[in-house]
């Protein structure tokens, strides 16, 4: 119950590189993320070359980087930027529904961005082989309680109280793709009130 | 997994489909049914000729809801080990086989958007089942079948007359051939193409779509490799302390299984792993003809896939 | 062979479980060594001795009652327990087949399947249940076929998905886990749901273990064995109930732990299934408390010795380190040695 490392349900994270067997480059990029991207794009072929590139960007941001311009400059028209992951997120599931096979999709964002974008790509039966993801920025993490079955956003400590039930979480490195979050489980069910000192461990 | 139960079983029906196939319908000898299977599933056929075992794997085309009997055609080759003659020469009516439980290495998978069949001659009949299956879902699907001429397209009509236009047919001898670029472009995200037929339409359809951008987990198929025949060659048995000839007609894991010798074996088409068997020693050359061991483990040459493979050695022991 | 249920035995509250002789004769004891190691460990599951729990694929025990009650009761009290993804469908009318008609051969005195083509009756006595329904319609069920079926069969039932070269946790009703989220885990493939276990993916278990799985085949079920253990004869102690269950492993003492601490037995059995060609995973708990364990003296003495010489990792992995010293302390006066 108390193990909190070396636990191999998270996700890998790799640094973006084009697909280009892909014939269409769907990215998907927020906050710190835009920085990936922008490398990225630097290595795929421009569009005059057939590989057609769409860019979405989300500019929330935990660490407050904004790459919105920098894109502007790079992309023209083939971007959208909007201000929420939800948006993001709303816009890549319209994107992908006209989306054809030959698509590749490159995420990159915080963690809880890349776990809100994998679950509309899994929507479309996008598979690992078709998608990528870079970790970027923050380390912060989206917590499920197991108890209430509340999502608590941005949690940087090992030790969270739960927004809803108002226990004290212990964050674990259990990851499950399907809620895009990691496992809080009470830390202090055997001995109430006795918690491990919190330490700030993902930022 | 070793000889498994078996089911008896008696040829109720035989039609020739077309000149070159014909199709064997099989009822439970006594009551019973016969056991519910997933569409792309194939049974291995025991066929006991008068101086040797036949274990060929056929796939299952009729209907997974049909529990009554089973389904299979045969295509006839001429120069191989026999095993096809056996069935369109030696089984009649009334003739009783023995049939392994179904096995599929070649599913439908449940969360595509699409799916896409293409089949050439006999690769059609996991197909036929397969399309009952999808028959049964509201998944959008089609299907795109090649044979060689007039009197060669009875499983196409067929197809045709249940499912009209998913169904696309074309007439080798008429020149007309799928385009695979074409039958793939523009395909839905989460489409899956699925091809049965010969090893060259197999990777010509893998080309087309990694062409076009597919990926692996998209693309599908299902060969049926028959053991191939070739220059007989002498093996030894570590383990049984035996020392086997293979003859020119067998496979090395029937000759393996005629000196009574209990080895793992699954599908028999040199695909599934099951029978992957240690070289411990080896002058000379293995010839690789699966599609389970690596690049690297054939070049290798310390395992060896006795449902296909074979030799050219003057000394080679294996583990069994 | 009839059995004698006790259906007001309870898993929660007064704890009134208890094992008749019988039972503890029948307990699948898991130890077979003084050290204990992580393995494979899958055997085909073939019939085992009469009487015993293998002799039949399916199990049915003394407690059955009891426990369909314990998983109504934590279905309706606790949420996410039982899950299915939609593409599991079909799978789900296979694990009802697979169920029904196993229960209707071995238990023809409680249980009675008759099939005529679609139409099907079923009939559960010692639950009361008479069922006509049309296979593969699941409008004619009260139920998901999935839920349906599993409300009337012991243990946790994961229905695995096989596809893109693994496994994938597509369906499930899980009330009596050790310490495991369906809710948390629901769409995983077998790397990511075992991602908790220490040691083994070091030893290239899991490896072997999923090729092994991705080849299983009709008729050929496997089984193994997982042990852990529980306070108090509870088979809900699922991470969501864990602040209800939690603080039972700091009451244990040398005087009550012979009462209290239940080793607890999985018998894990996997079926290929027909008609989906996915894998359905059973998990049948077993308790027994370690005053009714140490009447069988070889089980005592070697209990003592496992859990004195189990490896750090698995001490915590299992959820012993509260417990383990006090357990052992009580065991040391069953093994003279």
């Amino acid at each position: 119950m108390t193990l909190t490392s070396g636990i191999r349900s998270r996700p890998i994270y790799t640094a973006l590189r084009p697909d280009l067997p892909g014939r269409f480059h769907l990215l998907a990029g927020q906050g710190s993320g835009g920085e990936a991207l922008l490398r990225l794009l630097r290595l795929l072929p421009t569009l005059s070359e057939a590989a057609e590139i769409r860019v979405i960007y989300a500019r929330e941001s935990v660490s407050g980087r904004d790459f919105s311009e920098l894109l502007r400059s790079h992309c023209g028209t083939n971007l959208s930027v909007v201000s929420t992951q939800a948006e993001a997120v709303a816009v890549l599931d319209r994107a992908l529904s006209g989306c054809v096979m030959g698509t590749r999709l490159y995420v990159a964002g915080s963690e809880s961005f890349i776990g809100s974008i994998a679950k509309v790509a899994s929507a479309f039966n996008m598979n690992a082989d078709e998608v990528q993801y870079e970790h970027c920025g923050s380390r912060a993490r989206r917590v499920y309680c197991v108890h209430c079955k509340m999502s608590n956003e941005n949690v940087t400590t090992n030790i969270v109280k739960c927004a809803d039930c108002g226990r004290h979480l212990l964050v674990r490195d259990h990851y499950s793709r399907r809620l895009g979050a990691f496992m809080g489980v009470m830390a202090d069910a055997e001995t109430p009130g006795a918690l491990p000192p919190i330490v700030e461990v993902f930022k | 997994m070793k000889h498994a139960e078996t089911i008896p079983v008696e040829v109720a029906h035989i039609e020739q489909v077309t000149p070159l196939i014909k199709q064997f319908t099989l009822r439970p000898v006594g009551v019973g049914e016969l056991p519910s299977f997933s569409g792309g599933s194939h049974i291995v056929v025991v066929m006991r000729a008068a101086d040797r075992t036949f274990r060929n794997p056929y796939s299952l085309m009729g209907s997974p809801r049909e529990s009554t009997s089973y389904q299979i055609a045969v295509r006839r080759h001429d120069g191989g080990r026999g095993g096809s003659l056996f069935m369109h020469r030696e089984v009649a009516l009334g003739t009783q086989l023995e049939i392994a439980h179904p096995v599929n290495l070649f599913p439908l998978v449940k969360l595509a958007r699409k799916h896409i069949l293409l089949a050439r001659g006999v690769g059609i009949t996991p197909m036929m089942a397969m399309v009952d299956d999808l028959d049964e879902s509201s998944c959008p699907w089609e299907l795109h079948y090649g044979y060689r001429g007039p009197g060669h397209d009875g499983f196409g009509a067929r197809l045709r007359a249940r499912f009209g236009d998913r169904i696309v047919l074309y007439d080798d001898s008429a020149g007309d051939v799928p385009e695979f670029a074409r039958i793939l472009a523009n395909q839905p995200l989460g489409t899956h193409v699925y091809t049965c037929g010969p090893a060259d339409m197999i990777k010509a359809v893998d080309q087309a779509a990694r062409a076009a951008g597919w990926t692996g987990s998209h693309i599908h198929s299902e060969q049926f490799t028959a053991p191939p025949v070739g220059a007989p060659f002498d093996v030894n048995l570590a383990r049984s302390r035996l020392t086997v000839h293979v003859p020119a007609d067998r496979s090395l894991l029937e000759a393996i299984e005629a000196a009574g010798v209990d080895a793992p074996y699954l599908c028999r088409g040199g695909v599934c792993g099951q029978c992957e068997t240690d070289v411990l020693e080896r002058d000379g050359e293995l010839i690789h003809n699966d599609h389970w061991l690596s690049d690297a483990e054939k070049a290798g040459g310390m395992k060896i896939m006795p449902c296909v493979s074979r030799a050219c050695c003057t000394r080679l022991v294996l583990d069994r | 062979m009839a059995i004698t249920f006790k259906p007001d035995e309870t898993f929660r509250g007064d704890f009134s479980f208890r094992n008749s002789p019988e039972a503890i004769r029948r307990f699948p004891f898991p130890f077979t060594a003084d050290k204990f190691q992580y393995s494979v460990n899958i055997e085909p599951h073939t019939a085992g001795p009469r009487g015993s729990c293998c002799e039949f694929p399916i199990d049915i025990d003394e407690h059955y009652v009891a426990e369909c009650r314990e998983r109504a009761w934590c279905l309706a009290t606790t949420s996410q327990r039982y899950l299915a993804l939609p593409h599991m469908a079909q799978a789900q009318w296979d694990v009802l087949e697979l169920i029904m008609s196993s229960l209707a051969r071995d238990y023809p005195e409680h249980f009675h399947l008759e099939r005529r083509g679609t139409r099907w009756n079923w009939v559960n006595r010692p639950l009361g249940i008479e069922n006509r329904f049309t296979f593969g319609d699941a409008k004619t069920l009260p139920y998901e076929p999935l839920e349906y079926i599993t409300r009337q069969a012991q243990g946790d039932w994961c229905v695995l998905d096989q596809r893109d070269g693994t496994l994938w946790l597509d369906a499930g009703m899980v009330t009596t886990q050790a310490d495991w989220s369906l809710d948390f885990d629901l769409g995983m493939n077998f790397n990511e749901w075992h991602g908790p276990v220490p040691l083994a993916a070091e030893l290239g278990v899991f490896d072997r273990a999923l090729k092994f799985l991705m080849n299983l085949q009709l008729t050929h079920p496997v089984r193994r064995f997982n042990w852990t253990m529980t306070i108090h004869p509870r088979l809900d102690t699922s991470p969501e109930e864990y602040p209800r269950w939690g603080p039972d492993r700091t009451i244990v003492t040398r005087e009550n732990a012979g009462d209290l601490a239940h080793l607890r037995v999985e018998l894990q059995a996997l079926w290929r299934l027909p008609r989906s060609n996915a894998i359905v995973f059973s998990i049948r708990c077993y308790l027994i408390s370690l005053s009714e364990l140490v009447t069988v003296p070889e089980w005592g003495r070697r209990m003592h010795r496992v859990l004195k010489g189990l490896h750090p990792a698995l001490v915590e992995y299992k959820g012993l380190r509260r417990i383990r010293d006090t357990v052992v302390d009580w065991l040391s006066s069953y093994d003279a040695e």
